[in-house]
C-alpha cells in the first residue's frame, strides 16, 4: 500500500484532511467496481437463453408494449440480478464480520458452519412440507443461522470467547451440519436431482418472491453490521484493550455472530450453499480500503454483489439453456484470484 | 477523582489472586504497584480497570461503584493499558489514537471537533506527532508504547492504569516512558502503574504499594517503605538499599539468594 | 482511514441511500402474489393455427380444474400453444388430442413431439425459453416438480400452469381425466382410459391367477441394487396385476423415491420367480438383465435358472409414467404368461 502523505498537525482546519494517496487510489478502484456493477446489470438484462436487443431490454424495463420482453426482463432477469447482488452482499458482509471477530483471515460463513446450519434448516423444512412458501423457508433459515451462530458461540465459550476456540468450533460444526444435510438429501424424495444446485449454490428460478422474503432480514442485518463495525474495530485491538475502551466484548461478539447468522441465512434461503464469496470479498475490500471495518464492511458488500452477479451471469450463459450451479463459478473465479492476491500482493 | 478500593478480592476459579485489599488513591497521585510474580498485582490492576469481576468488595470512582456504571462511562474517566498489547499492528499511529475516542462517540461514530482536538492533544502529550502516519508494526518498542499511551490519553481519562508499561523495553525507552508518565501526572492525571523494576518505581513514583500473595505488604513513599527488611519479606531475597546522591531516593539492589536471614538483609550503608 | 464527516455523507452515503430506496421502490412495483396464480390469458399470437377439429361449444370454457398437486387453476379457453415440461406431460398432452410447441430434451415420444423446441431438462427447464414460445398453457409434472425449487418458478410464470404427472396406475387415470377436462376432449381421454383398463385386464387374464413373486430392480452407477416397492410406479404396475412383491415391506432407502436398497443377500433370500431389470443408461451400456445372471451369488436364483430375468424398458416403467403403461402391462404379461 502507498504511504500516506505526511501531515503537519498545525495545518489548516482540523476537520479537513488532505486526501492521502491511499484513499485516492481506493476511490478509483471503488468507482471501477460501481461501473462494473452497472455493466454487469446491463448485460444481465440483455443476455440469456432468449436473445433480446437493447431496444427490447429498454422497452421491457420501461413499458408493457412488448409482453415477452417485459416478462423476461421484469419477471426473470431483473429480480434474479437483484437477488444475486443481495446474496453476494450478505455473504461478503458475513465474511468480513467473521474475519474480524475471529481475527482469522480464513474465516467465512461456510468454513465456520453457519451456511450449513441454515442449509440444514432449509432442507428440513422442505422435506417436512414441500409446499412451504418462500417466506417460511427464509424464516427457517434465519432460525437455523441463528442457532448455528449461537452453538458456535456456546461451544467456544468458557469464561470468555477466544478467537481460536471460535474457529475450531466452527470447523467442527460445518462438518457436522454438512453431513446432516447430505444425509437428509440422500434419503428424501423431495430433493432428488436438484440437490447439486442446492449444495453448490445457484440462483435458478429466483425472483421477486425471494427478494420479498429476504428483505425483512437483510435491512436490519445490514444496518446492524454497519453499526457494529466500529465496535469490531475496537475488538481487533485485543480483548483487554477493547474492554478498557468500553466495549462489552462477549455481548458484542454475540451480536456480531447473530448478524452473521441472519445474513448468511438469507443467502442460503435464496441461493443454496454458495461458498467462497465470504472468504474472498473481504480480502479484496481490505486491499482497496484497508482494515477499518466502517469502510471494509460496505466495500465488502460491493465486491460481494459484483462477484455473485458476474458469477450468476456466467452460470446462466456458459451452457445455455442449461445452467451451471453458480457456486462452482464463484469458487472457480474466487480461488485463483485469492491465490494471486496472496502470492503477489503483500 | 479518588479511586477507593474497598475489601477487594479477585480470583480465578478457586484460586484467590487478590485477597481483601483496601486502599485509596487520591486524585493526582502517582502510584506504582510492585511485587513478585503471582503476587496478584496484575490482577489487582485488572480489578481496578473493570476488566475482571471481583469475588468480593468493590472499587469506587469518586462515590460510585465502577461496576454500577456502564463500561463506556467508566472508559471516559479511566483508561487502562494492558501488558504488551499486540493488536492493531497494521494501523497507523493516528488511526490507533482515534480508536481511543470510542467511549465518547455516538452510535454513528461521527467525528466531532472535540474528537479531533482530543486526538491532537493526546498525540502531542505522548510525543508521537511526528509518528502519526507510521504503522505500529514499524515502530520501535518505546515508540509503540508511547502510541498506545496516546490512545489511552485520547479517552481523556482522569485516571491512567498501566500494567508493566516498561517490560521488554531497553533502558532508554524505559526512561522515555516513565518520564512521559511523570509529565502526564504533573498535568493532573492520576497514574497507577504495575512495575517490575523497583528502581524505576522508586525513582518515578511517589507512592509504592507492594503486593505479596494477594495482600498489601507495604504502602507508602519510596524512601520510607523501601528498606531491606520489608523488601526481603515481599520478594524473598536479601536486598541492599542505596541512596541516589542526586535525588535522595532509594535504589534497591538485590543480594544473593543464599543469604536470607534478616540480619544479612540489614546490611546497608544508609547513614 | 475514511473520516465519517459531512463530506462522506454528502458524497457517498446519501447517493447510496437514494439508490437503494429507488431500487426498493421499483422492486415493489412489479410483483405477483404467492400461492395460486390467477392465470393471465395471453392471446394466442398472430400465428393463428387453423384448427382441424370442429369449433367447440362456447359454453365449455372457462373452466376451473384441480390439478394433481391440488391446485385450482382456471382455463379460460381451449389451450392451443402448449409447453410440456416432462416426458409424462408431453405424452398426456398428446393423449388428450393436443400438441406441444416446447418440450424437455428427453421427451421424444410420440414422434410428433420431436419437432417441438427443446426448452431445457425436466429438472431445470429454461424459463425464458418457455416464455419465448408464448404458450397459453404450461403442463408441468406433479411428481418431478413438487419441490419448491422447481414448483415456485413454474407457478410464477405469467402463464397458466397445471401440474400433471403420475406415480401410480390410478394417477395415470386421474391425469388423463384432468387432461380431458383441460382440453375439453373427454371422449378422447375416456378412450385412452378404457384402453389402459383393458390392457390391465388382459394382462391379468394372461397371468391367469398364477401365484408369482417378482422384483423390479434398478442399479445405480456403483451397481447397488434397488427394488421397487408398491409405492413406486413400477411397483404399482406389478401390484395391479396381483403379483407379489417380496420387497414391499422393506423401508424406503436410497435416492430413488419408492425404492429400497436391496443387498445381495436379500435378493438371494427373496429369490423371486421373476426379475424385471431396468437399465437407466441408454445403449450401448450393458443391460442389467444380462449382468445379473453373470454375477456368481445370483446364478442359483430361480429367476436366473428358469430364464425369467427380463429386460424392462426404462421408459415404460420409470421415465415416462403415463399412457404407455399399456406397454408395461403387456411386457409383464408376456413375461409371466410365457411357459
Amino acid at each position: 500500500m502507498t504511504g500516506m502523505a505526511a501531515e503537519s498537525p498545525k495545518q489548516g482546519s482540523a476537520l479537513e484532511r488532505r486526501v492521502p494517496a491511499r484513499l485516492a487510489g481506493s476511490t478509483v478502484v471503488l468507482l471501477m467496481c460501481v461501473t462494473g456493477l452497472l455493466a454487469v446489470s446491463l448485460l444481465s438484462m440483455k443476455l440469456g437463453a432468449v436473445h433480446l436487443s437493447w431496444n427490447e431490454v429498454w422497452s421491457g424495463l420501461t413499458s408493457d408494449s412488448e409482453p415477452l420482453a417485459r416478462n423476461i426482463v421484469w419477471q426473470i432477469r431483473f429480480p434474479r440480478l437483484v437477488d444475486a447482488m443481495l446474496v453476494g452482499a450478505a455473504l461478503a458482509v458475513s465474511g468480513a464480520l467473521l474475519q474480524g471477530v475471529t481475527r482469522n483471515p480464513l474465516a467465512d460463513p461456510t468454513i465456520l458452519g453457519v451456511t450449513a446450519a441454515a442449509g440444514l434448516a432449509s432442507a428440513t423444512v422442505i422435506v417436512i412440507d414441500p409446499r412451504v412458501p418462500q417466506w417460511a423457508i427464509a424464516a427457517a433459515c434465519a432460525a437455523g443461522g441463528l442457532i448455528g451462530a449461537g452453538v458456535l458461540f456456546v461451544i467456544a465459550y468458557r469464561g470468555a470467547v477466544s478467537p481460536v476456540r471460535l474457529a475450531l468450533a466452527g470447523v467442527a460444526l460445518s462438518a457436522f451440519f454438512g453431513a446432516a444435510i447430505v444425509g437428509l438429501l440422500a434419503s428424501s424424495r423431495t430433493f432428488l436431482q436438484t440437490s447439486l444446485g442446492f449444495l453448490a449454490g445457484g440462483l435458478y428460478g429466483s425472483e421477486w418472491r425471494d427478494f420479498r422474503a429476504m428483505l425483512p432480514y437483510l435491512v436490519p442485518g445490514f444496518a446492524a453490521a454497519i453499526l457494529l463495525s466500529g465496535r469490531l474495530n475496537i475488538l481487533a485491538l485485543g480483548d483487554d484493550v477493547a474492554a478498557g475502551l468500553g466495549v462489552v466484548t462477549d455481548r458484542t461478539r454475540l451480536a456480531i455472530l447473530a448478524v452473521v447468522g441472519v445474513l448468511t441465512a438469507m443467502a442460503v434461503a435464496t441461493a443454496g450453499m454458495v461458498s467462497f464469496v465470504g472468504l474472498v470479498c473481504p480480502h479484496l475490500a481490505r486491499y482497496t480500503v484497508g482494515s477499518d471495518n466502517r469502510a471494509l464492511i460496505p466495500v465488502s458488500a460491493l465486491y460481494g454483489a459484483l462477484l455473485v452477479s458476474i458469477a450468476d451471469l456466467i452460470a446462466r450463459l456458459v451452457i445455455s439453456p442449461s445452467e451451471v450451479p453458480m457456486g462452482i463459478i464463484t469458487a472457480g473465479v474466487g480461488a485463483p484470484f485469492l491465490l494471486y492476491l496472496v502470492r503477489f500482493r503483500e | 477523582m479518588r479511586l477507593s478500593i474497598q475489601g477487594l478480592s479477585l480470583g480465578y476459579g478457586r484460586l484467590t489472586a487478590v485477597d481483601d485489599v483496601s486502599f485509596d488513591i487520591e486524585s493526582g497521585e502517582m502510584v506504582s504497584i510492585v511485587g513478585p510474580n503471582g503476587s496478584g498485582k496484575s490482577t489487582l490492576l485488572r480489578g481496578l480497570a473493570r476488566l475482571q469481576r471481583p469475588t468480593r468488595g468493590r472499587v469506587l470512582l469518586g462515590e460510585t461503584d465502577i461496576r454500577s456504571l456502564g463500561a463506556r462511562q467508566v472508559a471516559r474517566q479511566l483508561a487502562v493499558l494492558p501488558q504488551s498489547p499486540d493488536g492493531g499492528a497494521d494501523l497507523t499511529v493516528r488511526e490507533l489514537v482515534y480508536r481511543g475516542r470510542f467511549p465518547h462517540q455516538g452510535i454513528l461514530q461521527r467525528l466531532t471537533r472535540a474528537d479531533v482536538e482530543a486526538v491532537d492533544w493526546a498525540m502531542k502529550a505522548a510525543d508521537v506527532e511526528l509518528l502519526a502516519a507510521r504503522t505500529l508494526a514499524h515502530l520501535s518498542g518505546g515508540e509503540r508504547q508511547r502510541a498506545w499511551i496516546a490512545m489511552a490519553l485520547a479517552q481523556q481519562p482522569r485516571v491512567l492504569l498501566l500494567d508493566e508499561p516498561t517490560s521488554f523495553l531497553d533502558i532508554a525507552h524505559q526512561v522515555e516512558v516513565m518520564e512521559l508518565l511523570q509529565r502526564l501526572n504533573h498535568d493532573g492525571i492520576t497514574v497507577v502503574a504495575v512495575l517490575h523494576d523497583l528502581a524505576l518505581a522508586a525513582r518515578y513514583t511517589r507512592r509504592v504499594i507492594a503486593m505479596r500473595e494477594g495482600r498489601v505488604a507495604f504502602d507508602g513513599a519510596p524512601a520510607e517503605v523501601m528498606e531491606p527488611v520489608g523488601l526481603a519479606k515481599v520478594f524473598g531475597i536479601a536486598m541492599t538499599v542505596l541512596t541516589d546522591p542526586e535525588s535522595g531516593l532509594p535504589i534497591p539492589i538485590p543480594r544473593s539468594k543464599a543469604s536470607l536471614t534478616p540480619r544479612d538483609a540489614i546490611a546497608t550503608d544508609r547513614p | 482511514m475514511i473520516s465519517f464527516n459531512g463530506r462522506f455523507i454528502r458524497l457517498v452515503a446519501l447517493p447510496l441511500a437514494a439508490l437503494s430506496v429507488a431500487a426498493f421502490a421499483t422492486a415493489c412495483g412489479g410483483d405477483d402474489d404467492d400461492g395460486d396464480t390467477e392465470p393471465t390469458q395471453a392471446a394466442p399470437s398472430a400465428s393463428a393455427s387453423v384448427s382441424s377439429s370442429p369449433p367447440v361449444a362456447a359454453a365449455a370454457y372457462p373452466i376451473k380444474v384441480k390439478d394433481l398437486l391440488g391446485r385450482e387453476v382456471e382455463i379460460k379457453s381451449k389451450p392451443v400453444t402448449i409447453v410440456a415440461v416432462s416426458p409424462t406431460a408431453v405424452e398426456l398432452v398428446y393423449a388428450a388430442g393436443g400438441k406441444v410447441v416446447g418440450r424437455t430434451t428427453t421427451a421424444t415420444f410420440p414422434e410428433a413431439a420431436k419437432s417441438a423446441k427443446e426448452i431445457g431438462t425436466a429438472y431445470q427447464p429454461n424459463l425464458e425459453q418457455i416464455l419465448a414460445l408464448k404458450p397459453d398453457l404450461v403442463v408441468a409434472d406433479s411428481s418431478i416438480h413438487a419441490q419448491p425449487a422447481l414448483r415456485q418458478p413454474l407457478e410464477q410464470l405469467p402463464v397458466p400452469v397445471i401440474f400433471a404427472g403420475a406415480e401410480s396406475y390410478q394417477q395415470v387415470l386421474d391425469a388423463l381425466k384432468l387432461m380431458g377436462q383441460v382440453f375439453d376432449s373427454k371422449t378422447t381421454t375416456d378412450r385412452v382410459i378404457a384402453d389402459i383398463e383393458k390392457a390391465k385386464d388382459d394382462a391379468k387374464k394372461a397371468i391367469a391367477g398364477k401365484k408369482v413373486t417378482a422384483l423390479v430392480l434398478i442399479a445405480d452407477r456403483d451397481n447397488t441394487f434397488y427394488a421397487a416397492k408398491t409405492t413406486s410406479y413400477a411397483g404399482d404396475i406389478l401390484a395391479q396385476l396381483g403379483i407379489e412383491n417380496p420387497a414391499a415391506s422393506q423401508a424406503d432407502s436410497g435416492p430413488f423415491p419408492g425404492y429400497t436398497t436391496l443387498s445381495a443377500e436379500k435378493l438371494v433370500q427373496f429369490n423371486p420367480d421373476y426379475i424385471f431389470a431396468i437399465t437407466a443408461a441408454p445403449e450401448p451400456a450393458p443391460r442389467l438383465a444380462t449382468l445379473i445372471p453373470a454375477i456368481p451369488p445370483f446364478k442359483a436364483l430361480k429367476a436366473v435358472t428358469s430364464n425369467h430375468v427380463i429386460d424392462a424398458k426404462v421408459d415404460y416403467f420409470v421415465q415416462a409414467p403415463g399412457p404407455r403403461i399399456i406397454e408395461a402391462f403387456k411386457a409383464v404379461a408376456a413375461a409371466v404368461s410365457a411357459p
